[in-house]
């Protein structure tokens, strides 16, 4: 009984669900560019079409799976927000789509260790051939590959990196209770996972020998391994950019609501969102709004005392 | 998908391919760098219980290389086929950049100066930090350079520069980091011995692994090639090398050991266990689920360390009433 419901935790997960709908949907995705070439009189097989595009329709499924949208969904049909900030049990909540800023932040660091631990064996590896001349544990090919796939996962590591810090920590600091648009800032995390699945396919799937940077004319002639690492990027460049819409939204409400009544009582500031989705959020989500100092580098850091 | 902006055969143009390129990931590898050094500036005065230094240049440096490192992309592109008049402009920026650097190392500097210095193993992070930034910004001045790039273009030399510099700017900055705000994040402390073995193995295998590699890319080893000639001399510092390599990841290995302890069995941590100021150390650790019970009231500077009497940040006791609390001093 006890494995039965331990199994059934484990299916009930958002990352499990993502994932089951997000192959799914890659393999339908696949087959779609096959059937409009066969109507179009093409010869039925593009690999580079059918990647591309079992990409798009795997992520979309994939993120209808994980529960992505199913607060935005909810907001579009009128549905009263169902208010749930009780969390859902300890270690469940972490491999599923959670909006709260602490949660995400831990969720962005574990993964950016998990990737930098990846790419430093490929590193590792990559330097024990090195250790001496001649080619001894592999061939050039896997030799570039490895050396090109540990340039671009450790950039990855580094930017998610950086977000789990920005993520866990700037909400403190400037004493709020989330950031500015939560749902946004847990869909900006959830690009990452499946980034991270087209990087370690690429390796089984001809591999690239451009280094992380992928020059042409190389480039061009590279296998499909090239086309899974720039997708990826592709997914990775989307979620930073999501990511720093949250933090650069942050700092005007309260620069905003200071000017228009300086006071330390907590102000909700949900009619300055109106017109931008963020009216959407809950009560619960909206910050503070009260004096303070920035700690480190953000607009306004005077000597941290200053009172706008 | 038979797109052909970039490829010759067909009408495309590879330069444009590295202009937009290294346009975008010149300024993406100093926002890489940017945080960390956020950090050490965070971490150091708290190590030293002193203010840190020079507060406002400090951050208009960081202002400073966010706008500078927007006009330096061209340095990547010496050896490619650049027009000419492009590369004095591209080489001036590079070497300005140094200057808001400089500034942050002689902050940073000024700040330990007649400092308490506390050597737990966040502020050994950031000292190791320190001295691989700044000799991966001296390394990165001669390949700034534009006769001096063309003989160390793809060279190991390259190699070495970027990883002391991502090292230094990122990678050594956020072990610090982590040392420093686990105990916030999971509410146990981050256990100190196998810490300062993770830091010993962590900083002197990464001079074992990337000095030779100076010397290896000044004695014109290539960076992207599988194999070398053993008649050229290159055996010994690429073994020493690999050698290096195998010692940072035993670091890594009694980081990741550590971090799966003290997450499971590590002693509970205090609200504040580093006397911080800032306010995330109000919040109990780890921190409720809505952060603090009212906001919080900044009546202070965050790095005042060491001034008597110097207070951050004030918050009400649960409940709102009008008593506060204080922050460590």
């Amino acid at each position: 009984m006890i494995a039965l419901r331990q199994a059934q935790d484990i299916i009930s997960l958002g990352l499990v669900k993502g994932a089951v709908a997000g192959l799914i949907g890659a393999g339908v995705g696949r087959g779609l560019p096959a059937g409009v070439r066969l109507a179009m009189g093409l010869p039925a097989w593009d690999p580079g079409w059918a990647v591309t595009v079992g990409t798009l329709v795997g992520l979309l499924c994939y993120l209808w799976g994980l529960g992505a949208f199913r607060g935005w969904m909810r907001w579009v049909l009128a549905q009263p927000e169902k208010e749930s900030r009780e969390p859902t049990s300890g270690w469940a909540r972490y491999f599923s789509f959670d909006t709260n800023h602490k949660v995400i932040g831990v969720q962005y660091m574990v993964t950016s260790l998990l990737i930098m631990a990846v790419a430093g064996v490929y590193a590792l590896m990559g330097r024990l051939e090195m250790a001496q001349p001649g080619m001894q544990y592999m061939g050039p090919g896997t030799y570039n590959t490895l050396v090109s796939l540990h340039g671009i996962m450790m950039l990855a590591a580094v930017l998610i990196g950086i977000s789990g810090m920005m993520n866990y920590l700037v909400p403190l600091m400037i004493g709020a209770r989330d950031m500015a648009f939560p749902h946004l800032n847990a869909l900006s995390y959830w690009f990452i996972p499946p980034a991270v699945f087209l990087l370690i396919l690429s390796l089984f799937s001809g591999g690239f020998d451009t280094g992380w940077t992928a020059y042409p004319p190389l480039s061009v002639r590279a296998p499909l391994g090239m086309q899974l690492m720039l997708l990826a990027f592709y997914l990775v460049g989307l979620s930073s950019i999501a990511g720093s819409i949250n933090c650069g939204e942050h700092q005007p409400h309260h620069h905003h609501f200071q000017a228009a009544r300086p006071g330390d009582e907590p102000v909700p500031h949900a009619h300055l969102c109106l017109g931008s989705y963020g009216h959407r959020l809950p009560p619960a989500y909206l910050h503070p709004v009260h004096r303070h100092g920035i700690p480190h580098g953000g607009p306004g850091a005077g000597d941290g005392h200053e009172i706008l | 998908m038979g797109m052909r902006f970039f490829d010759p055969d067909k009408g495309g143009n590879v330069i444009l391919y590295q202009h937009l390129f290294w346009f975008y990931s010149h300024p993406a590898v100093y926002i890489f760098v940017l945080p960390g050094l956020g950090v050490i500036s965070e971490v150091l005065p708290g190590f030293c219980r002193k203010p840190l230094f020079g507060y406002r240049a400090v951050a208009l440096s960081s202002l400073g290389i966010a706008a500078g490192g927007a006009l330096v992309w061209g340095h990547h592109m010496f050896a490619a086929g650049i027009e000419e008049w492009l590369m004095v402009p591209m080489m001036v920026t590079t070497l300005l950049v140094a200057v808001p650097t400089g500034v942050k190392v002689f902050s940073w500097l000024a700040t330990m100066w007649m400092g308490k210095i506390q050597l737990e193993t966040p502020m050994l992070f950031v000292l190791t930090s320190i001295i691989v930034f700044l000799i991966g910004g001296l390394t990165g001045v001669p390949q700034g350079i534009v006769p001096v790039d063309l003989y160390l273009t793809d060279t190991y030399w390259i190699v070495a520069h970027f990883h002391f510099t991502l090292f230094g700017g990122f990678v050594f900055p956020a072990m610090a980091a982590i040392y420093f705000w686990f105990p916030k994040v999971t509410g146990r402390l981050l256990g100190e011995g196998l810490g300062k073995l993770h830091w010993a193995a962590m900083s002197a295998g990464f001079f074992i692994l990337y000095v030779p590699m100076f010397w290896l890319g000044l004695h014109g080893m290539r960076r992207r090639i599988a194999d070398y000639d053993p008649g050229l001399g290159l055996q010994l510092p690429n073994l020493v090398s690999a050698i290096g390599a195998f010692l940072v990841a035993l670091g890594m290995l009694i980081f990741f050991i550590n971090l799966v302890r003290s997450a499971t069995r590590g002693a509970p941590a205090p609200a504040n266990p580093w006397r911080s100021r800032t306010l995330e150390w109000l919040a109990s650790s780890p921190p409720p689920e809505d952060n603090f019970p009212t906001a919080p009231r900044v009546v202070g500077p965050p790095y005042g360390y060491g001034i008597p009497g110097s207070v951050h940040a004030l918050i009400g006791t649960s409940g709102g009433s009008g008593k506060m609390e204080k922050a460590d001093p």
